[in-house]
């Protein structure tokens, strides 16, 4: 067990999933990410570059991954515009490449304890009749690990480019790491599932939050237990392809779900357009098929959502 | 627009020069990474034999880093025309050949955006008129050969793609030259830039890049690089490691 940053631990994750190639523009958000991997690549046979910007980064990731190798890279949600073009480039091309995202920070934020999830919708990138490329989003430095090694063994077995997608906060939360790394790129244990459940099983009303937002939810849900409210969590753990059906299944008899983001509202737009069409109608419950309703906990420029906050949200939907 | 090639350009010649330097150094295809991002140098790329990657315009360079690295048992060339080294992609021209990636580049330079029907590049004459500036392209010309150098390429050369025996000598140094390695060879485009500036015919384009060609320490051509970017005049034949770096 090692203490790790959440980025520290992404670059961890990704040499145990196999990663042979970095080539990074370096970050302020990610760049720790940057330094782990070249002091990981230095110790073994793989190579680490420092060019010149993202699309460079992405290029040579890319073309790491056409010579049989597996790249990877880091970058902000700042620089995602210049990264898109590559990896649909990737997506097109069948070529594997790992790519660590840190969301980047709400404007006016200066402080600690501050993320944005504003590149959720920017993300969701595919090429029309396909799904998009898989985005991990980790909720702890553990799970940074966890989600970078099986994002790289995906980006190699399915030859995509895959994502991590992780907010400020956890990318810098300092916490133990179990790191079963024998960098053979073999899966220890069961691959992640797409979603964590917590009490949805009899929940009215469920939050859906990832990242730092979801550690906060969950213990708005447990306060709203303690006060009579049957709450619960849904919390993708894949953020694309979205994980629509389990989210139904979660949902069966919720009144209500919740959206709890660090934006304007870019997760419930795609909930909202999507819930209640992924099951054939006769599958859900009476409750959710007449009265379930949507809502929105949308949080873009104070960059933080704490329990307290979700509570009263969760009381009032309730 | 469409991207065919113009007639008489030349690039025919310059990808048979391509093949022939390689078929003569005996390197075999399959260990061949070619890798191009469009442009009428996309055109020389086919002529080459190899594993064949086409990627976005600009970022064929970091692609072929990435392609180096992993594969250090093969040898990787990359086709650019002068858009691509010199605006979308010329500050990865920069740092390739800063870093001194294994990499060796050709790079098509027609002094016009052709593709596109007549934009100017950045390495389009002050002066140059385009379809879209009758009046003459303002800044000055980029050296893109020059530019390499600087940023610290290891081999450099320029010709000119009617250079016939002294293209074929140096397309066949180019194929073994240490990398990063850049050949910058100086082609006519007679649709999008030619017609333009007063030259009656294709072939008329070739003598007048032929005249601006400053071949080794000829006497008469003294003078003439005094500025070259503003002159138009341009040296060829091997750059760098020059004869004195070499002895």
């Amino acid at each position: 067990m090692k203490l790790l940053l959440g980025n520290e631990a992404i670059a961890h994750g990704a040499i145990a999933g196999g990663v042979t190639f970095f080539a990074g523009y370096p970050l302020a958000q990610s760049s720790e990410i940057d330094a782990a991997l070249i002091a990981l690549l230095a110790g073994r046979e793989g190579a680490a570059v420092l060019v010149e910007d993202t699309s460079a980064a992405l290029g040579a990731a890319l073309g790491a991954g056409a010579g049989g190798g597996l790249g990877a890279t880091a970058l902000t949600g700042d620089v995602l515009g210049a990264a898109e073009e590559l990896v649909r480039f990737g997506i097109e091309s069948k070529l594997p490449a790992v790519i660590a995202v840190v969301g980047a920070r709400p404007e006016s934020s200066r402080g600690v304890e501050r993320a944005g999830q504003t590149e959720v919708r920017r993300l969701r990138i595919g090429l029309a009749g396909s799904g998009p490329a898989p985005v991990w989003t980790p909720a702890s430095a553990q799970e940074c690990f966890t989600l970078a090694r099986a994002a790289s063994i995906e980006a190699r077995e399915q030859s995509t480019p895959a994502l991590v997608y992780v907010d400020d906060v956890v990318a810098h939360l300092r916490e133990p790491v179990t790191t079963q790394d024998d960098g053979s790129g073999r899966e220890a244990g069961a691959p992640p599932g797409p979603a964590e459940l917590y009490r949805t099983r009899d929940a009215t009303v469920l939050v859906v939050a990832f990242g730092i937002v979801a550690r906060a939810a969950r213990t708005a849900v447990r306060l709203a237990r303690e006060q009579g409210i049957r709450a619960g969590l849904f919390r993708p753990v894949r953020l694309w392809p979205f994980p629509f059906a389990e989210l139904e299944e979660a949902a069966a008899r919720a009144r209500a779900l919740l959206v709890a983001e660090l934006n304007e509202g870019q997760l419930l737009e795609s909930i909202a357009a999507r819930v209640g069409t992924a099951r054939p109608a006769a599958a859900r419950s009476r409750a959710a098929r007449e009265h379930q309703t949507i809502l929105a906990l949308s949080e873009p420029s104070e960059g933080m959502l704490r329990p307290g906050r979700i509570l009263d949200s969760l009381l009032e939907a309730a | 627009m469409s991207a065919t090639c113009a007639p008489a350009c030349g690039l025919d010649r310059l990808g048979r020069g391509i093949a022939a330097a390689l078929a003569d150094q005996g390197s075999g295809a399959a260990r061949r990474f070619v890798v191009t991002g469009g442009g009428c140098a996309a055109f020389v790329a086919g002529w080459v034999e190899g594993t064949l990657h086409r990627v976005p315009l600009g970022r064929s360079l970091p692609f072929a880093l990435g392609l180096a690295e992993a594969r250090p048992d093969r040898e990787v060339f990359v086709f650019l025309g002068d858009g691509e080294a010199a605006s979308v992609g010329g500050h990865h021209l920069l740092n390739a050949a800063r870093r001194g990636d294994r990499v060796r580049a050709l790079v098509v330079n027609n002094e016009v955006l052709g593709g596109t029907g007549g934009f100017p590049s950045p390495t389009t004459p002050r002066g140059g008129r385009t379809a879209i500036q009758p009046a003459g392209s303002k800044p000055r010309a980029l050296d893109v050969a020059e530019l390499a150098r600087a940023a610290g390429a290891a081999w450099v050369g320029r010709e000119t793609v009617t250079a016939g025996d002294a293209l074929a000598a140096l397309l066949r140094e180019f194929v073994g030259a240490p990398p990063f390695a850049l050949l910058e060879v100086r082609a006519p485009c007679y649709p999008a830039y030619g017609q333009w500036n007063g030259y009656a015919t294709p072939e008329a384009m070739h003598e007048a890049l032929e005249g601006r060609a400053i071949r080794g320490d000829d006497p008469s051509t003294r003078g003439r690089d005094s500025d070259a970017a503003e002159s138009g005049a341009f040296h060829v034949g091997r750059l760098w490691p020059t004869s004195e770096t070499r002895a």
